[in-house]
């Protein structure tokens, strides 16, 4: 059980984002390995004989632990079936390898629920710490592409949005109106989105072909460092959707200040 | 010289009945064929719809669309929030420490 652990593989998500229409690849990577924050804690070799009060504390930890990472895989799994803008494949092979996770982990727990030595049980737990180096990373990875999904999902609503607006604004300059402050506005709104897709593509770039680092500190910081920089583009990109949406409402506002017969408030486009 | 008539004649109606059965036209290059199939009529041609992820038409420039579909992008913008609340908390993520 726990060398069918150690030698299944997981496929890391790595999606890229085209213009809301993202293409997804996925990368193989290697479900061996041991090192870093694992959670493990380390050091004296223990007897085949224990206490049961012993087991049982280790037990407990154990099945926490398990118990944690299943949660966050299931929830996982319900935001992956909930992105619209990946292709399906990618949604297939994202769920297949979550479910495949889960299931580990389920057997791990009946595993470690049956073991009775010492030396057993501390072989089953080491690999609760291995296969954290996965989950580590398909977390992080799975999140900044859902994020990137619904960014993309939201940069598409603003555009349907921003034509429309843009149909009234022809309407009303042809009817007369002044519709220069608006039209700016609407310029705004059209660099807002742009930008925002610059962000989220950048953020699932970053990411894709990221791997487990098996216990190779310097892949481990540079994935750290990865994830961290893919987080950022995805804030500037939903800083830039809050601004579009703004710049949304400045024009809707100024309509219907035409449309009243008032000035149309200007200004207020971050 | 009949003989030359006979045997053209021949070779005429075998000509004739092999066209006929098919055989000949079996054998023709088939690239006149080819030519008129991959040539599609107009208006069969479809660009692929852009897709709306708006609650109302692309269309409806209504005052009435544009206020459902800006509540649309609101409860989007949300859900983002939550996203990146659940991306922190992976990048966060501490395991329990085990026993061993």
């Amino acid at each position: 059980m726990t060398t069918h652990l150690y030698t299944r593989r997981i496929a890391a998500g790595a999606l890229a984002l085209s213009l809301l229409v993202p293409t997804l690849v996925f990368a193989q990577a290697n479900n061996t390995g041991n090192a870093g924050n694992t959670g493990q804690a380390g050091g004296a070799a223990v007897p085949a004989k224990m206490s049961d009060a012993v087991m049982a504390r280790a037990k407990e930890k154990a099945y926490k632990e398990i118990d944690r990472r299943t949660k966050a895989l299931s929830d996982l799994a319900t935001r992956v079936s909930g992105m619209t803008k990946i292709s399906e494949e990618f949604k297939k092979n994202l769920n297949t390898n979550v479910q495949n996770q889960i299931s580990l982990l389920a057997a791990l727990k009946t595993k470690i629920e049956a073991d009775t030595d010492g030396a057993t049980l501390r072989e089953d737990i080491k690999s609760i710490a291995t296969s954290y180096r996965i989950f580590a990373l398909v977390m992080p990875q799975a999140r900044i592409a859902a994020a990137a999904d619904r960014e993309a999902t939201l940069i598409n609503m603003l555009i349907g949005l921003g034509t429309k607006l843009q149909a009234r604004l022809v309407e009303a300059q042809a009817s007369g109106a002044d519709i220069a402050a608006l039209a700016a506005s609407l310029a705004d709104m059209d660099t807002k989105l742009k930008s925002a897709q610059v962000h989220a593509q950048a953020a699932v770039t970053s990411t894709a072909t990221l791997t487990p680092d098996e216990g190779d500190q310097a892949r481990m910081k540079a994935n750290t460092d990865a994830l961290k920089a893919a987080r950022a583009e995805i804030v500037a990109a939903h800083k830039d959707l809050q601004d579009a949406r703004k710049a949304a409402d400045t024009i809707t506002k100024g309509l219907r200040a035409l449309n009243s017969g008032t000035a149309p408030a200007t200004g207020s486009t971050p | 010289m009949t003989k030359w008539i006979i045997g053209v004649g021949i070779v005429v109606i075998a000509g004739v009945g092999l066209w006929w059965s098919g055989v000949i036209t079996s054998l023709m290059p088939q690239s006149t064929t080819e030519q008129a199939d991959t040539t599609a009529p107009e208006d069969t041609t479809q660009t692929p719809a852009a897709v709306n992820d708006l609650p109302t038409g692309a269309s409806d420039t209504s005052d009435s669309a544009i206020s459902q579909d800006a509540a649309a992008v609101d409860a989007q913008l949300q859900s983002l929030g939550s996203d990146t609340v659940s991306l922190d908390a992976s990048l966060n993520d501490k395991p329990v420490t085990q026993e061993f």
